[in-house]
C-alpha cells in the first residue's frame, strides 16, 4: 500500500465525520458496551471499525432518526463515506466497501448525542 | 464530500447490473449486500418502529402489559436507553418480519378500531423504512385507561418531594 494512506484512526475519523453529515443520522452505536471502536494516537472513534484488505471495508454502526426509508438512509451514508475516503484517506481507499449497520432508532424530538 | 464518486449503487434486491457479491449474511439483522457494501438493520431497530409506529395512532394509551411495561421501564433506565420497546416482540428473517404488540387503548375509543390501524400504522411504518414485507401483525389489548388515569404509573409515590 502506498504510504499515503491514512492511519486507521484517520480512516475511521474521515469516515465518522462522513456518516455524520448525513441528514437521518443521528449519532453511532458502540455497542453494548462500547465495543465497537477504532482507537489510535489517544483517540476513540466510536462505532466504526476497519478491516483491512485489498479492498478495505469499514463497518459504521449509525443510531438514525425515525421516519425515513433506512436503505435509502444507508445508501447515502456509503457514498457518503466511501466518497469520502477515497478522497482524503488514500488511494488504498478508492475501492473501499462501507458496511451500514443500522444498530438503533430514535425517535423524533430526542436528540441525541452527535459525535 | 465528493460528488465525483461513481457510488451510485443502491442495495436495492432487485437491481441485475451490479455483480452482488453473495457475502456471508448471518446474523438475525436484515441485510442487503451490494458491491460497495452491506447494509443490515438490528432487530431492534425493527421494535422501534413498531412501538413508534403504534403510539402514532390516536387511541392508543400505551404500549405493554402492566408488569412488561413497570420492568420494560426500569430495565430501559438501567440500559440508558430513552425508548422502551416494551410491549413489542418481532420476529425479523430475510425479507418478512412478524410484529406482536402488547397495548392498552384509550377508553372510549373502540378497540376494533384502534387496533386496526395499529396494524395500518405499523406495516405502513416498517415496509416504508425498512422494506422488509410485514407478514402478520398480532395485537393483544391488555387494558382499557380511563381519561386522566394515563400517567398514573408515572406518578411518584409521595416518598421524596
Amino acid at each position: 500500500m502506498a504510504t499515503a494512506d491514512a492511519s486507521p484512526v484517520e480512516v475511521a475519523q474521515i469516515a465518522a465525520a462522513a456518516a455524520a453529515g448525513v441528514p437521518g443520522v443521528v449519532g453511532f452505536h458502540s455497542g453494548t458496551v462500547g465495543e465497537i471502536a477504532t482507537y489510535g494516537g489517544g483517540r476513540r472513534i466510536e462505532g466504526i471499525r476497519l478491516r483491512p484488505g485489498s479492498p478495505p471495508s469499514i463497518a459504521a454502526y449509525l443510531v438514525v432518526a425515525y421516519g425515513q426509508s433506512l436503505h435509502d438512509l444507508a445508501a447515502a451514508v456509503r457514498q457518503a463515506v466511501a466518497g469520502a475516503l477515497a478522497e482524503h484517506a488514500g488511494p488504498g481507499f478508492a475501492l473501499v466497501a462501507v458496511d451500514v449497520h443500522i444498530a438503533d432508532l430514535r425517535a423524533a424530538g430526542t436528540q441525541g448525542a452527535g459525535p | 464530500m465528493s460528488d465525483t464518486e461513481p457510488t451510485t449503487t443502491r442495495p436495492s434486491a432487485k437491481t441485475g447490473t451490479s455483480p452482488a457479491t453473495t457475502s456471508s449474511g448471518g446474523g438475525s439483522a436484515s441485510q442487503l449486500v451490494s458491491d460497495r457494501g452491506t447494509t443490515s438493520i438490528a432487530d431492534g431497530v425493527v421494535a422501534k418502529i413498531a412501538s413508534l409506529a403504534a403510539q402514532e395512532v390516536r387511541g392508543v394509551a400505551k404500549l405493554g402489559g402492566a408488569v412488561s411495561g413497570a420492568l420494560g421501564s426500569v430495565v430501559g433506565r438501567l440500559r440508558g436507553s430513552e425508548h422502551s420497546t416494551a410491549g413489542v416482540g418481532v420476529e425479523v428473517g430475510e425479507r418478512q418480519a412478524a410484529v406482536d404488540l402488547a397495548m392498552s387503548v384509550e377508553y372510549p375509543a373502540s378497540i376494533h378500531q384502534v387496533a386496526e390501524s395499529v396494524r395500518e400504522s405499523v406495516i405502513d411504518r416498517i415496509e416504508s423504512m425498512t422494506g422488509l414485507q410485514v407478514v402478520e401483525v398480532n395485537i393483544a389489548v391488555t387494558d382499557l385507561v380511563f381519561p386522566g388515569q394515563e400517567d398514573e404509573g408515572k406518578q411518584d409515590t409521595g416518598r421524596v418531594s
